[in-house]
């Protein structure tokens, strides 16, 4: 199995979703939820424009820990919660730390920043390697 | 002219809770390569294992859609849905190609009052079977309606 160690943070993932970035995510998802591209509706319902899709912000995570992985082991689990609006054009850093090895699995916290180092979703992976 | 009695947020959360354990009908997908490659595309994940298996958050655009269509009532509450969460569950790579049955459930309603008003939670279980009827996948998924 792959050298891992608790405490040990794994790569860095930055990603930046523009606005066409979420257009193109809601034609993928079938989220056509207006708060996502149609920025007088989301100001309407109090928020500061459009924001990113949570789910997309959970893909970025997901891609954090399989491209950290790659075929050397498999995704048990992934849960996402959310802390903070994220707003399109704006680099968001996925980050995560492992945080429990029993035998072949893995547990990593998981995370995103947005450029005022906030964090605006956490989540916990658990893997299996081999 | 008659003026409808407003429903209260109360009546929204007990009629919502009556319906604890109601499931979706069964829908069937096959997956497909070009719904996968625009999946990847739009999150900009090129890792080269998605143009043979399905990327972990993906099965979330096959989950049967029920919050709008089956549960009408929850519009009345607030006026805006947000994601609270997910959780996925994995038993096995699922493959481009394969054919997955997906049925969801409403597993819990509840209502809690955040700073700027009251807050409806909705949670949903989506299982998606393949064709031996073995789990595959499981979502579980927590919607807000403020």
């Amino acid at each position: 199995m792959r050298d891992v160690e608790i405490g040990e943070e794994i790569p860095e993932l930055v990603k930046t979703a523009t606005l066409r970035t979420l257009v193109q995510y809601a034609g993928a998802s079938g989220d056509f939820y207006e708060i996502h591209y149609d920025d007088a509706f989301a100001r309407a319902l109090g928020l500061p424009g459009v924001i990113v899709h949570g789910m997309l912000k959970g893909a970025y995570l997901a891609q954090l820990v399989t491209d950290w992985l790659q075929l050397d082991g498999r995704l048990i689990s992934l849960a996402i919660s959310y802390r903070g609006i994220d707003r399109p054009g704006q680099p968001l850093r996925c980050r995560g730390v492992v945080k429990r090895i029993e035998a072949r699995t893995v547990e990593l916290e998981i995370w995103s920043e947005n450029p005022e180092g906030s964090t605006t979703a956490t989540g916990t992976a658990i893997v299996e390697f081999g | 002219m008659n003026q409808e009695r407003p429903v209260s947020a109360r009546e929204i959360v007990e009629r919502l809770r009556s319906r604890i354990g109601w499931q979706s009908k069964a829908v069937d997908s096959v997956i497909e390569g070009r719904q996968v490659r625009a999946w990847t595309e739009a999150i900009g994940d090129r890792n080269p294992q998605w143009s043979d298996e399905v990327p972990p958050t993906f099965l979330f655009a096959l989950q049967p859609e029920v919050l709008e269509t089956e549960m009408p009532e929850a519009m009345e509450y607030g006026r805006v849905w947000l994601n609270g969460g997910v959780r996925f569950e994995y038993f096995r790579p699922v493959r481009i190609g394969e054919r997955l049955r997906a049925v969801a459930r409403l597993v819990d309603v509840y209502e809690k009052q955040g700073r700027s008003g009251g807050l409806l939670f909705i949670i949903t279980e989506t299982t998606f079977e393949d064709e031996r009827e073995a789990v595959v996948c499981k979502i579980h998924r927590t919607t807000i309606r403020r």
